[in-house]
């Protein structure tokens, strides 16, 4: 290499030398160490999971056009996520739907962006806590920011979520949970990382197996996440509500106009959790008006004997073995009442 | 498409083993020419018109330059070139700041306007590609070099894929002359480009988006609020942070040119052991201050225009210089910030100059700390996200007190970060990265990069983008 730059010393560096045997052993070591420690997790019941981001959701957004009429699309927050299993689903009605849910954030914008985009015509799912019917509980979560992101999104940006779902499938050691910040994290608190209980798959139904963890730590933080919530989410007006019922509403009525249809579901929710939602959203001032205002089809697990026979481990969502009875028995039910075909 | 991302490195493995496949040097040549063209579509392909706009004005400028014998005809060729670049700039970069700027002056003289809002999205590099392509024709214009016989080597020269978004600023000369022959790359060579980009990656991915940003992030946006521990932690945390961001991509994009066979200036030489603020410059962002200097100072008549035209030479360079940085007051006053410093040092080197004790080695250490006190003031115009955040955080830092934002970890974790850098900084201001690799026994790089490689394979997945690519 002769080039001599003006503002280089680049000529210099091919001083270095033994640069095979260098690579050699970089490699090799890289690759011995990352592989011991693949092993050493998936030992201890570690599995691989997928990472979720905007990347995957917009990636099911794009299936929901594609899919046309045929799309069953599922949004709301990690109830349904992790409640609703798309096997047992498409197992009963013969359809796979689409998981739209982001978990912790409200389905109200996901259901406006479904509205305005003309080619969604299939039938919509919508799971409602009472929270995100509250103040400004539009903005909780990342819905808004992920709808933006979806509508930006490059083709580079698509295979790249590709690629990242591979490697995230393929390597347990690229679970956030053993990354070196966490397991610093775990070494101060002098705990023992637990293999992920709510991992996700690349269709992004979760599945919480409540036996990989410790459940009662994991209620304790529930409750107290329910009252950071009930902080934030300061419920509305009865004339704000009415306002926020008749936008939903219109929402339903554009959907359905162009043949698609609308279905609310209230997930389970048991224990304290229940108790608190009730107390601050009680159904008859709520969900209730809802349903009749917004002219929605409907279903409160608690109408149903077959839905409200689960006990929430973390008061707030289904465990993957009650998930898949919950979903054989709500498949029914939307069958029976003809709100899906099979 | 960022070096931080898989696709890159399929992208990349791509590029390699089509070219070093045994085709032809012209048809090597087209094909990095594409793979370029391909690299930047991955974020806007229909910026890529704005490419090809800078590449053909620049080419025929070059051309009609050369061939014209009337020096009005040059400047006004050379005016043309500039307008066309510039106000590609103009329009995209500072469109939106001009507007705003317009309307806040015709409040002040109390008429009230309220233009439709721009939505302009911002190329993704035009002030990098803008300015390499702007320096062709300069040096065509002062006669520094000839046209260059083939357009497709020019418009690889343009947007070789990768120093195409942030850098380094090649020079025409420097970067066509590579383009003559078949680059031949040898094992030590690709061995060492691997290197430099793996390095890259670990200085951005880890240290500037694990360690240092969030930190950083946490104290610019909640500056109101943040105490006297908190504004220096966030401050120290984004003096690293911004270093390691961008001299990391800029060694990805060395590294990842040498794999190609192609050599690249250098974009930093320890900065942050500068002593005073001209040597600052001579080592920080390296390929854009000497673009600056040599386009801009001198156009303007640099330091032969008598004593009290060279302030004003200097202030103008660095006051542009800001601007480059972003539209927005905050980097013309960061850049006003650096002109001031460079001034007063200026007259300061003038009256010390026969003074021997700043040769010694305590004193020249302090010195480093000074300039360093002061890059890091300075900083916090660079990054707080508007005025009143950034005259709270720096009003903060003079005033001692408690700090509730970042933790005792938090604080080991800056101040130990910091002193590491600025301690390999000192150590190795008088000499280089390669020199420095070059001593170390081939088994401690072997473990070296191993360490790099499991590093970036544990890291966490982040989406934070190059801070450079915003310029």
């Amino acid at each position: 290499m002769n080039v001599l730059l003006s503002t280089s010393n680049s000529n210099e560096r091919m001083r270095l030398r033994d640069w095979g045997r260098v690579w050699l052993i970089g490699l090799l070591t890289a690759a011995i160490f990352l592989g011991c420690w693949e092993i050493f997790w998936r030992t201890r019941g570690f599995q691989p999971t997928v990472q979720d981001d905007w990347g995957i959701w917009a990636k099911v957004r794009r299936q929901a056009v594609s899919q046309g009429e045929r799309a069953i699309i599922l949004a709301g927050a990690s109830r349904i996520q992790a409640g609703l299993h798309p096997d047992i689903f498409e197992e009963v009605t013969g359809k796979r739907p689409l998981v739209l849910a982001i978990d912790g954030s409200s389905p109200i914008p996901v259901l406006e962006n479904l509205a305005e985009d003309d080619r969604i015509a299939g039938t919509v799912i919508c799971s409602l806590n009472p929270m995100f019917l509250g103040e400004d509980s539009d903005d909780f979560g990342r819905s808004k920011r992920w709808i933006r992101r979806y509508n930006e999104q490059k083709w580079s940006s698509r295979i790249e979520t590709q690629l990242s779902i591979l490697v995230e499938q393929a390597f347990v050691f690229r679970f956030t949970g053993l990354q070196p910040g966490q397991l610093w994290e775990n070494l101060k608190d002098r705990q023992w990382p637990r293999p992920f209980y709510a991992p996700m798959r690349p269709d992004r139904y979760r599945t919480m197996d409540f036996s990989l963890t410790d459940a009662e730590r994991i209620l304790r933080g529930r409750i107290e996440r329910e009252l950071d919530f009930q902080k934030s989410a300061a419920p509305l007006s009865h004339e704000r509500f009415l306002d926020k019922v008749a936008r939903i509403d219109q929402l339903i009525q554009k959907i359905e106009n162009r043949g698609g249809r609308v279905m609310f579901i209230r997930f389970p929710s048991t224990g304290v959790v229940r108790q608190l939602e009730d107390q601050t959203w009680p159904r008859k001032k709520y969900w209730d008006i809802l349903v009749t205002n917004a002219r929605v089809k409907a279903i409160h697990f608690e109408d149903y004997p077959t839905l409200s026979e689960f006990d929430c481990p973390d008061g707030s969502h289904l465990d993957v073995r009650d998930a898949e009875i919950f979903t054989r028995s709500l498949a029914e039910i939307l069958l029976e009442k003809k709100w899906v075909r099979r | 498409m960022v070096f931080n991302s898989i696709i890159f490195f399929v992208f990349f493995a791509m590029v390699l083993f089509i070219y070093y496949l045994p085709l032809p040097w012209k048809a090597k040549k087209t094909h990095l020419w594409i793979s370029s063209y391909l690299f930047y579509a991955a974020w806007n392909p229909p910026f890529v018109l704005l490419l090809w706009i800078s590449t053909i004005v620049d080419w025929f400028v070059g051309k009609a330059i050369a061939d014209s014998k009337k020096l009005m005809k040059k400047r006004a060729l050379l005016i043309f070139s500039l307008s066309v670049n510039l106000g590609l700039l103009a329009y995209f970069k500072y469109g939106e700041f001009l507007l705003d700027s317009f309307i806040v002056a015709l409040k002040a003289l109390n008429i009230t306007f309220h233009p439709a809002a721009p939505d302009v999205v911002l190329p993704v590099g035009i002030s990098f590609y803008t300015f390499q392509s702007l320096s062709y024709t300069f040096d065509i214009y002062r006669g520094k070099m000839r046209p260059w016989k083939s357009f497709s080597d020019f418009a690889l020269f343009v947007t070789f894929f990768p120093q195409l978004v942030a850098g380094p600023i090649v020079r025409a000369a420097d970067f066509l002359s590579q383009l003559k022959s078949p680059r031949k790359t040898s094992a030590d060579q690709l061995g060492w480009g691997f290197c430099l980009l793996t390095m890259g990656l670990f200085q951005k991915v880890i240290l500037a988006d694990s360690l240092m940003a969030p930190i950083a992030d946490k104290v610019y946006s909640q500056a109101g609020v943040a105490g006297f521990s908190d504004a220096w932690i966030g401050t120290l945390a984004f003096s690293g942070q911004i270093f390691f961001d961008f001299s990391g991509y800029s060694n990805c994009a060395i590294g990842a040119a040498l794999c190609l066979g192609f050599v690249l200036p250098d974009n930093f030489r320890f900065p942050y052991a500068s002593i005073g603020f001209t040597e600052f410059w001579k080592r920080w962002h390296i390929s854009l201050s000497t673009w600056l200097r040599d386009y801009l100072y001198i156009s303007l008549g640099g330091n032969r225009k008598g004593k009290a035209r060279t302030p004003v030479n200097v202030m103008i360079t660095m006051l542009l210089g800001g601007l480059w940085h972003g539209a927005s007051w905050r980097f013309i006053l960061w850049g006003a910030l650096h002109g001031i410093y460079l001034v007063v040092e200026r007259g300061l080197r003038h009256i010390f100059k026969d003074a021997n004790f700043f040769q010694q080695t305590g004193m020249r250490l302090v010195l480093v700390l000074i300039t360093y006190y002061f890059l890091c003031i300075t900083w916090v115009f660079f990054r707080a996200e508007d005025f009143a955040s950034a005259f709270a955080l720096i009003s903060t830092m003079f005033y001692p007190g408690e700090g509730n934002l970042v933790d005792q970890g938090e604080i080991y974790q800056v101040l130990m970060i910091s002193f590491l850098l600025l301690w390999v900084h000192w150590k190795l201001r008088e000499s280089s990265l390669e020199a420095f690799m070059g001593n170390l026994p081939w088994w401690i790089r072997g473990v070296a990069i191993s360490f790099i490689l499991i590093s970036l394979a544990l890291a966490p997945s982040d989406e934070r983008a190059f801070i450079y690519f915003q310029f």
